[in-house]
């Protein structure tokens, strides 16, 4: 469609052509032609009185009948809308009229009813048009009827070069795209190489005193297991005196203690002799002076110094002496 | 197009796995030097730690027995033993060390075996005493055997008493 301050618009009769700026002052003019050969030189002539600005301005071409053939097909097979052009330029000759030139085409499904809309016009008389925009220094935008301003009938030429170069954008696209991708790459790479370098810097840097600092803290550990095994040796000091000294005031008086073994662990055992073996048992474990007081086999019943006494041999703690 | 299939297929997942790579070992190193960053940081705390454990281990200087070998301190805890035995009216019949290859920081430590003859008063005072000497000795396995009762009670009490003895010294 026409947009912009800087588009023309060019109406082309039997014999005639009319330029017209669609935006801006209003400007008109118009010129007639002979034949298809004028007709670029009249297209170049007066789009070269058009007024202008300083960007390339753009045409839009409408041609009118029978410059151009507008059909609405019916029974077209349901081809995609980007299959249904080729395919009515395939069967140019069952759709329109030929005079001898070749024709050029397109053609666009209308709604949903299986109805197309194409329109065909002579190459010669497109390549004619698309000379003359060119030799004014015009961008042709689109050749279409005038009824059918949505379809577009560039010349044969003037499509393949705008494949070309859409083909040419889209590479350059792609090669930008990849350029900026292999851009980003090598930033980020050399980000991470920077901040490695700085990281492995500043650890060097730390080395001295962290070796310091682990020295200490290895120092710090061994001072206070230093602290903590002397308070245990401490806390411990007693523990045998105070074991002998529970077993002599529980054993009951009618009893004589022969001999007393003690560990560290709490284990050990006691032997000697007692009216009754088993009170002294009772008695140890009443007092608790020791733990799990037992007998260690029966007592043994033996005179000493002409008294009866029972010889026993008691056992404490988890393990045995 | 073999150029971009090169490219596509071998050159950049190379290049990427690479970079991945570098990425981790970066993001490695930096947790590293944020670790390291973070323990110097406490060395405030560290110093305060170490002039609190220096008091502490300065006051265990009496504890600790006297000697910087294995050999000096078994023959100051036979010593000690010696004297706390005279002491207390034992008689101190023999010391013998015994194989004690414990260790805590610099701390070491040895054990000796005494075998002592005397009363059970003498003993038992002997028991307190050692409970608050300084050093610290600490008694681990404990012997003691009487005669058997007899008539004759007139005679002095003779306790065979046999002890092991640990403390500890600083190397």
């Amino acid at each position: 469609m026409i947009r912009g301050p800087s588009t023309l618009r060019l109406v082309v009769l039997p014999g005639s052509i009319r330029v017209e700026t669609t935006a801006g002052a209003p400007w008109q003019a118009e010129a007639s032609f002979d034949s298809v050969p004028e007709l670029a030189d009249a297209i170049a002539r007066l789009a070269a009185e058009a007024p202008r600005n300083r960007i390339r301005s753009r045409v839009s071409v409408l041609l009118e009948r029978p410059l151009v053939q507008v059909r609405a097909l019916d029974g077209l097979p349901p081809v995609r809308p980007q299959d249904l052009a080729a395919l009515v330029a395939s069967q140019t000759g069952r759709f329109f009229r030929r005079n001898g030139h070749p024709l050029a085409t397109d053609a666009q499904w209308q709604g949903r009813g299986g109805v197309a809309r194409a329109a065909a016009a002579e190459e010669p008389l497109l390549d004619a048009i698309a000379m003359g925009a060119r030799a004014a220094g015009l961008r042709l935008e689109t050749i279409a009827p005038v009824d059918a301003p949505e379809l577009c009938l560039l010349p044969g030429g003037e499509r393949a070069e705008r494949r070309r170069a859409a083909r040419t954008l889209l590479r350059r696209l792609a090669v930008g795209a990849a350029a900026a991708w292999a851009a980003a790459g090598l930033l980020f790479t050399a980000r991470l190489f920077l901040e490695r370098r700085a990281v492995e810097r500043e650890l060097r840097a730390l080395q001295a005193p962290l070796a310091a600092e682990l020295a200490a803290r290895h120092e710090l550990r061994s001072a206070e297991l230093t602290v903590l095994t002397m308070r245990d040796a401490q806390r411990d000091g007693g523990v045998a005196g105070r074991a002998f000294a529970r077993v002599a005031a529980a054993l009951p008086d009618s009893s004589v203690l022969g001999a007393f073994a003690w560990n560290a662990d709490g284990s050990g055992a006691l032997s000697g002799w007692a009216k009754d073996a088993s009170a002294v048992v009772a008695a140890l474990a009443r007092s608790q002076a020791v733990p799990q007081p037992r007998l260690e086999g029966p007592a043994v019943k033996e005179t000493v110094a002409g008294r009866e006494w029972q010889r026993f041999t008691v056992v404490f703690g988890p393990g045995t002496p | 197009m073999i150029a971009g299939a090169l490219l596509v297929l071998r050159v950049l997942p190379a290049a990427a796995r690479i970079v991945y790579q570098a990425r981790a070992e970066l993001q490695a190193r930096a947790e590293l030097l944020a670790r390291a960053r973070a323990d110097l940081a406490g060395l405030g705390e560290l110093r305060d730690s170490a002039a609190t454990l220096s008091q502490d281990v300065v006051a265990l200087a009496p504890r600790l027995v006297a000697g910087a070998s294995a050999t000096d301190a078994v023959a100051t805890i036979a010593s000690e033993l010696s004297l706390a035995a005279t002491r207390h009216g034992l008689k101190l019949a023999a010391t013998a060390p015994l194989e004690a290859d414990s260790t805590a920081g610099r701390l070491h430590r040895v054990r000796v075996h005494a075998q002592m003859e005397g009363d059970i008063r003498g003993f038992a005072s002997l028991l307190r005493a050692l409970e608050a000497s300084d050093p610290v000795l600490v008694v681990r396995d404990l012997r003691v055997t009487a005669p058997a009762p007899s008539t004759d009670s007139r005679g002095p009490e003779a306790l065979a008493i046999e002890l092991t003895v640990e403390g500890w010294y600083l190397k």
